[in-house]
């Protein structure tokens, strides 16, 4: 029997206790049909736009593809445009798709990317502005258009961002940041190089390094959460991420390095990356552009750290606040 | 709504609607030794015709009235197997009251013609006692001739209803006339069950053993019902017959006994009691038990059951209820190796209640409760103590009623109840709390009804019931709810016209995805975050009896839900009062039944026709400013059809049979699917296909892996899966040994292994898009035997 029933990083969580219930009751009787042939899936075109505001720069791309069965035909010669409230207006150019993707894809599939960077990107991709955005598709396919609100600054408290902490070996990080005034949900991310061959010791097998954990705050005055006990919270349900995780529970070893990056979600990320109602064929994203397609345009606005777990000498301590002057207006 | 209220008004008031004043019959039958015996059937006859006239039960105290009656010369017959009928001639003279006690003699030897008669007294008095309300019973046999999943389901049971619609084969939730399973009120001994099943729904907590009959009202309620806005789901326990005897027995599911004794007629006579009988009951699944040498199974479950009656000689009866069940999944025993993950999942309900009756000499009868019910379910990870699911309800009930004669054709009803609700509900994990609510809040009511009562003319209720809901947050509700039902017997009382107007008011929602064939309801209360449930209703009927043994009914109705909601999937996590969706729907239909009791081959047609919808913001949409979207729900079975045969046979064999047809259900067909990616914040922001194959060896996805596709929906429920059949058989033999009865059964459900189908599955990742999915049941044979002593 092949299962289709799957859960992703969604914000409601309640329905694990239904989902573990069917399963236990599918398996039990359950038969698989007999494979049957469809119609021809539709062609829908796809456009992921995503704008990011960081330390020092912002910038924005457009990732757009078709619907599986299409998916072979580019995107090419589309118009991406942003607006913003001051009647700022600015065309998105096209680039090689690695600017806006990591290049492995289903087969056949051709997506499209462009990019706006530099002072058009500066000037209108800034913590609070609200965006509006139209793609015009090619050869007359039509244009879809959305809006995003980009959510308000904000700063890292704990640790105080300072470049790279020393965090002591086998110890936890109580992270705390200022809330970011609109968002929906912060997304913290780590990324964790050297973790294979320092958990090696211990027979914990890392099949990937770097590996990636996310864990998650919900609602804007959610600003906590505790590195690295709470993050891989989408990884504790398979084998090796539990392995893992159980392993850095109370820390990481020493030798760890740490890219750790907290992302405040407008209304539009958040409702693309949780998914929508339960169907068993797929995941199902709540989009944000509407007309000729589907897709979603969101706006996050990320504060980053890094880490090196390693007792505290000639790095400044992760485990201090950071001073008032670091906090966001 | 003025008319309404005139109407309701106009029957709180009784007018002098007849010319001759009526008389009635009352009285109390009694055993060998005084005790008082209900269900006793006292039927009403002109002196030298055999023809019924009317047909009444006595009451838990042995009470019975005849009224009103137009004065002249009647018979009364009175019935009950085991004992010796009795007869006598009355004289019944205008406006006064004829007192008939009767003393029934033992009459060991069970005559088959009694028997049939009192089954059929049943639901004739109800034909001739109710008005509006749309009443069906199945007592235990019923329940044991049906074929089942591993063994007899009183609440699959229902599913032969007419207007009763389960969507999958996997669930024992069902939903009756376009109102969803929330709104489903499930009474055992008249106390509330919140999540009366295992498994998630496969199976529901009641041990046939225990179970005394079954009666679901599907429309029609007339004042004194509340609480829900569909349907009624009676359960009755069974005290037993006072002597000790076991009821036991094995399935596929599980190993189970219903013990039942009583007190000696010495200590009955020294604590001044007529009557003290019980009955206890144990239910567990032994699978994981059985296997223990050599397999772990990390699943159980448990039911203990009690029921405890006494009579006072008074005629004072109590009645005490209890239940308690579990289901346990502990996938901490299991090893690593076979399981990754290691939790222990607990859920299940308590409950206990108890009971006071009376009933009086002039035909009035009192009755007060109270009891408490909780379903608790407990999710916790092992490795992980920071994960927590949790769903709590809890419901403390106090009511009193009585209802009395006023005079002449007029009889009244009054009530009050007092019930407090309290949930906490609790969805965390990593330090963030991703679903939640805690609150309480108490539901009053008070009600009043009159019947005015023709015999074999005419039979009209009028009511109003005023509820109350307080909540701890939120807006205080006070909602009149009128209610108006009318009978027009014709053909000397054997067919009849009815018809019935309500309001209906409900304050707790489940907040369970139905469109799930399985799942646990998770409990929230009206308040701040969601309105409270309205549902108008009408119905219009006729019924009678069409032969002896014959009974039909067809009911045509229309009902509309104001308050209902869903799950708000894309809402704010700033705005805590969005987490539900406020909706209505509509559900209109018509049910046709046919029933044939007695002696011989019986059984049921079943034959319902609904259409129901939902009507909700979409939040699927994404759009800042949502539209409203409807379709149809999940349970909108547009024709359903129940054949039902038992047949009993010579040597001891029994033959049950159900063929159950139905439309498609709907669902929501993809139309495309899309790679999905998603953003790495740590590597520039750049986008990552969720399914990297240079992460997995082999590079092919596996269950486990977060699915690399999104789809893109058509229609909400625009679609529907195709037609539903499937033909089940119970075949049981009894064997009666010296020292009781044996009973070994075996019963095949989907007998021609029908492919239905429960999901589809689109996949347009290949050369070609394919459909596949999961079918419901297949051909499924599954034994035990039932033992009696």
């Amino acid at each position: 029997m092949r299962r289709r029933v799957q859960m992703g990083p969604r914000f409601r969580t309640s329905g694990i206790l239904t989902l573990l219930a069917v399963a236990a009751g599918f398996g039990a009787v359950a038969c698989e049909l007999a494979e049957v042939t469809v119609t021809e899936a539709e062609e829908v075109v796809m456009a992921e736009i995503w704008f990011r505001v960081e330390e020092e720069r912002s910038n924005a791309f457009a990732f757009l593809h078709r619907t599986i069965g299409h998916a072979s035909t580019p995107v090419d010669g589309a118009r991406v445009r942003v607006r913003g409230s001051g009647g700022v207006v600015a065309d998105f150019v096209a680039e090689s798709v690695g600017n806006c993707a990591e290049d492995t894809f289903p087969t056949a599939f051709e997506p499209s990317c462009y990019l706006l960077e530099g002072a058009p990107a500066d000037a209108l991709i800034q913590p609070g502005r609200r965006l509006e955005v139209e793609v015009t598709l090619p050869g007359g396919e039509g244009r879809l258009i959305g809006a995003t609100t980009i959510p308000g600054d904000f700063a890292l408290r704990v640790p105080a961002p300072v470049g790279t902490c020393a965090l002591p070996p086998n110890r936890t990080l109580p992270m705390v940041w200022t809330p970011a005034e609109g968002a929906w949900a912060y997304l913290p991310e780590a990324e964790l190089s050297g973790i294979r061959n320092a958990l090696e010791p211990a027979g914990v097998h890392v099949p990937t390094d770097p590996t990636v954990l996310q864990g998650l705050a919900i609602s804007q005055a959610d600003t906590t959460v505790v590195f690295p006990t709470q993050f891989g919270i989408f990884n504790r349900f398979s084998d090796e991420g539990r392995e893992l995780l159980l392993a850095i529970r109370d820390g990481l070893p020493p030798g760890v390095f740490v890219t750790l990056v907290v992302t405040a979600l407008d209304r539009n990320a958040a409702n693309w990356v949780r998914g929508g109602a339960f169907n068993p064929s797929g995941q199902i994203r709540i989009p944000s552009l509407f007309g000729d397609g589907t897709g979603v345009v969101g706006s996050v606005v990320n504060r980053g750290i890094q880490i090196r777990t390693e007792p505290p000498g000639e790095r400044p301590s992760c485990l201090a606040a950071g001073s008032s002057a670091s906090e966001a207006p | 709504m003025t008319r309404l209220l005139s109407l309701v008004l106009l029957g709180l008031f009784p007018l002098s609607l007849g010319a001759q004043e009526p008389g009635s019959i009352d009285g109390r039958v009694t055993g060998p030794e005084g005790e008082p015996l209900r269900a006793v059937t006292v039927s009403l006859l002109l002196p030298m015709e055999e023809r019924l006239l009317r047909t009444q039960e006595t009451d838990g105290g042995g009470y019975y009235r005849l009224a009103p009656l137009t004065p002249g010369r009647y018979r009364v017959r009175v019935l009950r197997l085991g004992y010796r009928p009795e007869e006598r001639e009355v004289e019944v003279i205008a406006g006064e009251r004829v007192r008939l006690d009767l003393t029934l003699a033992l009459a060991p030897v069970a005559l088959e013609g009694l028997a049939v008669e009192g089954e059929r007294s049943r639901a004739r008095a109800r034909f001739e006692d109710d008005a509006g309300i749309t009443s069906r019973e199945l007592t235990r046999d019923e329940i044991r001739l049906l074929p089942g999943l591993a063994e007899a389901d009183p609440l699959r049971a229902v599913e032969i209803l007419p207007g009763v619609i389960s969507p999958t084969d996997f669930s024992a939730s069902f939903n009756v006339r376009g109102g969803s399973s929330d709104q489903n009120l499930i009474l055992l001994d008249g106390f509330p069950l919140f999540n009366p099943f295992h498994l998630g729904g496969v199976f529901s907590v009641f041990n046939g053993d225990m179970v005394d009959r079954v009666e679901l009202q599907s429309g029609g309620f007339p004042a004194e019902f509340g609480g829900r806005v569909s349907s009624v789901l009676r359960v009755e326990s069974d005290p037993g017959p006072g002597d000790f005897t076991v009821d036991g027995g094995i399935s596929l599911l599980a190993a189970r006994a219903a013990v039942s004794g009583g007190l000696s007629r010495e200590r009955r006579q020294a604590l001044g009691l007529s009557t003290a009988r019980w009955r206890f009951s144990a239910r567990r699944s032994y699978v994981d038990q059985l296997l223990k040498p050599v397999a772990t199974i990390p699943y159980h479950i448990t039911d203990l059951q009690g029921v405890a009656e006494v009579w006072s000689r008074g005629g004072n009866r109590v009645v005490l209820s209890g239940y308690s069940g579990a289901d346990v999944l502990d996938l901490g025993r299991l090893s690593l190796d076979d399981f990754p993950l290691r939790l222990h999942w607990e859920w299940g309900n308590r409950l206990l209640g108890a009971r006071w009756m009376r009933s009086y000499l002039n035909g009035a009868s009192a009755e007060a409760g109270a009891g408490v019910s909780t379903f608790r379910t407990d999710l916790a990870f092992t490795d992980f103590d920071d994960i927590r699911f949790r769903s709590d309800i809890r419901q403390l009930s106090l009511f009193a009623r009585g209802e009395s004669w006023m005079g002449g054709r007029w009889k009244g009803k009054a009530g009050l109840s007092a019930d407090h609700y309290r949930y906490d509900n609790l969805a965390e994990t990593g330090g963030t709390v991703f679903a939640g609510g805690l609150g309480d809040g108490w539901a009053l009511a008070a009600f009043g009804q009159t019947e005015y009562r023709r015999p074999g003319r005419w039979l009209v209720e009028t009511g109003l019931r005023f509820e109350g809901w307080l909540p701890d947050a939120g807006p205080v509700v006070w909602a009149p709810s009128p209610r108006v039902a009318a009978k027009r017997f014709f053909a000397g009382g054997d067919l009849a016209v009815k018809g019935s107007v309500g309001r209906y008011t409900q304050f707790v929602h489940s907040v369970r995805d139905e469109e799930l064939p399985l799942g646990i309801d998770i409990w929230i209360l009206a308040g701040d975050r969601a309105p409270h449930v309205v549902s108008d209703q009408v119905q219009v009927g006729v019924e009678g009896f069409p032969g002896d043994r014959w009974f039909a009914a067809a009911d045509a109705f229309y009902r509309t839900f104001d308050g209902v909601i869903t799950n708000n999937l894309a809402d704010d996590p700033n705005d805590p009062s969005d987490d539900f969706l406020p909706g209505r729907g509509t559900g209109y239909g018509a049910d046709f039944y046919l029933e044939r009791r007695g002696p011989g081959p019986n059984g049921s047609l079943s034959l319902s026709w609904l259409k129901a919808d939902r009507t909700f913001p979409d939040f699927l949409s994404g759009a800042e400013e949502v539209e409203e979207i409807t379709y149809p729900p999940v349970f909108d079975r547009r024709v359903d059809l129940d054949l039902v045969v038992r047949l009993p046979l010579d040597g001891g064999w029994d033959i049950g049979a159900r063929w159950h047809v139905g439309t498609g259900v709907p669902y929501t067909r993809p139309l495309a699917s899309y790679a999905y990616f998603s953003p790495r914040q740590t590597r520039d922001g750049v986008l990552r296909w969720q399914f990297n194959p240079e992460d997995e060896p082999g590079g092919e996805p596996d269950d486990d892996q977060a699915n690399p596709y999104g789809v893109i929906l058509g229609p909400r429920n625009g679609e529907r899966y195709p037609i539903y059949h499937r033909l089940d058989l119970s075949v049981r033999r009894t064997f009666t040994p010296r020292w009781g009865t044996v009973v070994p059964y075996l019963d095949v459900l989907n007998l021609y292994n029908r492919t239905n189908v429960l999901f589809y599955f689109y996949d347009f990742s290949g050369d070609r898009p394919v459909r596949t999915g999961l079918s419901m049941f297949p051909l499924l044979p599954t034994f035990g035997v039932e033992v009696r002593f």
